[in-house]
């Protein structure tokens, strides 16, 4: 994946008669590349599924789909601008620098995130108490920008950084709305008309069962993709 | 030895089937006496939960696309299990919700029967107990039941629940011993649980490490720090006979797929499974802990088998020690050449253990 992209300092081909034809070809190259890209973050590369990172805001915080929507617009709203900046200047940084430098800039970056998603959902924030400053030291945050953004071009860092940040919600809205109308019996709030349900799914184990079962149906997907490629 | 290879954990000649059928003739003889108190509710219920854990086991199959394993009847022996677990008085439901819970996310997701981290029965109880608390867990006095539907009465304390409060449970261990007591329907008649658990453990259904260890270490336990007034004896007897400890120690902790491979091992797990218990007896929310307790050692069996196998090996070393060897052929006269050739053949002997750990 990483020989397939473009890097920021492209190497000088000779020039050959069809240069037209070979872009369009590079071009449609590093498309596919971005798209396998984005896919791998939703999906066969999910970092909660598959990477087992960021658990703590989806099993311990993620018991009702308005909290875990406010999770999913907190991480995307940290993750894609810390991605884009360590994309640009993450070179620079020494390895032994990253960790503290990432924090930092996701602490600094709360500050309009959290104000933004109070606007769009007010009270939620309080709901979440701690674990929405939390996010800040999320370890998809830190473990996208060290390890991926900073040795690739922005828009691949982009596109990574969205693909986690799908994943990462696809995932908590899911767990979090199976648990709320297991739990309360209603999802966003609204009652589903099934009564009251099994009050124990509030808690942090009922979490790490769904949250099994679902990374059980990723693997399951990822065995089947090998399965096709190996056929085709 | 012909039939060495049915299943990963049967190390024995005899089949899983054998030893199945060997736990169901053991949970039988508990649902005598209840049923003959009570009536045909438990039956009912534990025919129910069977159902349902069989239901679970084929459904889950047919999904995942599994060859379907129900003949091996672990599917009965949870339904039993989970049924004897509860109270007598339990919604019906409740019981099959434990069933299918032990079937569906304890036991088939894992690969089946003898391929499970924990216990599944244990498993599925210890879910209902937390997620229906309160009302749906509540023990009434035994009576006639009806066999099928709800049943209604005052609640009454069990033994588990004086003791939390800092009660006695009963006047004197007499009465507990020879009368039925209401409480988990596997401990209402304890004379026979004891039996049926002392017929598992002579068949070799179970390992007698756990249990042994199990009941002497809640029982030092019980002796050093009584959690009611009275004689110290008093309280041992009243924490081993209270709540589910000894059905938990007989039938569930000795279970050979879920306890650690080595004879150490499973006296650790054992152990810890009884310290554990008293422990959550104290200061824990619920007022029965076995459960609870065999699951999280159940959680640390791979490393006990692992610090069991280290602590082996070490021991042996130290048996080879220059230090004690010298002492000994001290005494019967110094003879350098055998003690050293006898030393690095102990140190390649220890070398190779410590590579190629067999558990």
């Amino acid at each position: 994946m990483n020989q397939t992209l473009p890097r920021p300092k492209s190497e000088e081909k000779p020039a050959v008669p069809n240069d037209k034809q070979q872009r369009a070809a590079k071009a449609r190259e590093a498309v596919t590349a971005l798209r396998e890209l984005f896919v791998n973050g939703v999906l066969y590369k999910n970092p909660v599924l598959i990477g087992a990172i960021g658990l703590c805001p989806v099993v311990a915080a993620g018991t009702s789909l308005k909290n875990g929507a406010a999770l999913s617009l907190l991480l995307t709203l940290l993750l894609l601008p810390t991605c884009l900046l360590f994309s640009l200047v993450g070179d620079k940084v020494p390895m032994w620098l990253r960790p503290p430098v990432i924090l930092v800039l996701s602490a600094a970056l709360y500050v309009p995130a959290g104000m933004f998603t109070q606007h769009v959902m007010p009270g939620t924030l309080s709901a979440l108490g701690i674990y929405a400053p939390l996010m800040t030291a999320n370890a998809i945050i830190a473990s996208r920008a060290k390890n991926f953004s900073a040795r690739h071009i922005y828009y691949a860092a982009i596109v990574d950084g969205a693909g986690c940040a799908l994943g990462f919600s696809l995932v908590i809205c899911l767990s979090s709305a199976l648990r709320e109308a297991l739990c309360e019996g209603s999802l966003w709030g609204i009652s589903l008309g099934i009564g009251g349900g099994i009050p124990g799914m509030r808690y942090v184990f009922a979490g790490f069962l769904v949250l099994g079962f679902l990374s059980a149906a990723a693997r399951a997907a990822v065995r089947r993709r090998d399965k096709r490629r190996g056929d085709g | 030895m012909a039939r060495k290879n049915l299943a990963p954990f049967v190390r024995s000649t005899d089949s899983v089937r054998h030893r199945m059928l060997d736990a169901i003739l053991a949970l039988c003889a508990l649902f005598v006496i209840p049923i003959a108190n009570t009536g045909p509710r438990l039956a009912v219920t534990a025919a129910f939960a069977v159902g349902i854990c069989l239901l679970g086991e084929i459904l889950f199959s047919l999904i995942a696309r599994t060859p379907i394993a129900v003949t091996d009847l672990s599917c009965v022996v949870t339904g039993m299990t989970v049924t004897l677990l509860l109270p007598i008085n339990v919604p019906q439901w409740l019981p099959a919700t434990a069933a299918l819970f032990a079937t569906v996310v304890a036991k088939a997701p894992f690969g089946g029967t003898g391929r499970t981290p924990f216990h599944p029965a244990a498993a599925g109880v210890v879910f209902v107990t937390v997620c229906f608390p309160g009302q749906w867990m509540q023990t009434l006095p035994l009576a006639r039941f009806p066999a099928w539907g709800d049943c209604v009465g005052e609640p009454v304390k069990t033994g588990a629940r004086l003791l939390l409060e800092g009660l006695r449970p009963a006047a004197d261990v007499n009465a507990l011993v020879w009368r039925i007591s209401p409480g988990a329907a596997g401990q209402t008649a304890l004379l026979v649980l004891l039996a049926a658990g002392g017929y598992l453990l002579l068949r070799k259904t179970a390992g007698w490490e756990a249990p042994l260890c199990c009941l002497l270490t809640a029982g030092l336990a019980a002796f050093l720090f009584p959690r009611m007034v009275g004689a110290r004896w008093e309280s041992v007897v009243f924490e081993l006979l209270s709540g589910t400890l000894l059905f938990c120690a007989l039938f569930l902790a000795g279970e050979p797929c879920v306890s650690p491979r080595t004879r150490l091992g499973r006296c650790f797990f054992g152990a810890g499974v009884g310290v554990l218990t008293m422990a959550l007896r104290r200061v824990g929310a619920y007022e029965e802990g076995a459960l609870f307790a065999l699951l999280l050692c159940n959680a640390l069996a791979p490393w006990l088998d692992r610090e069991a196998w280290t602590l082996c090996s070490k021991a042996r070393e130290l048996r080879r020690l220059p230090l004690l060897k010298h002492r000994k052929s001290g005494a019967r006269g110094p003879s350098e050449p055998t003690e050293n050739s006898n030393h690095e053949e102990g140190g390649a002997l220890c070398e190779s253990n410590a590579s190629t750990p067999q558990i």
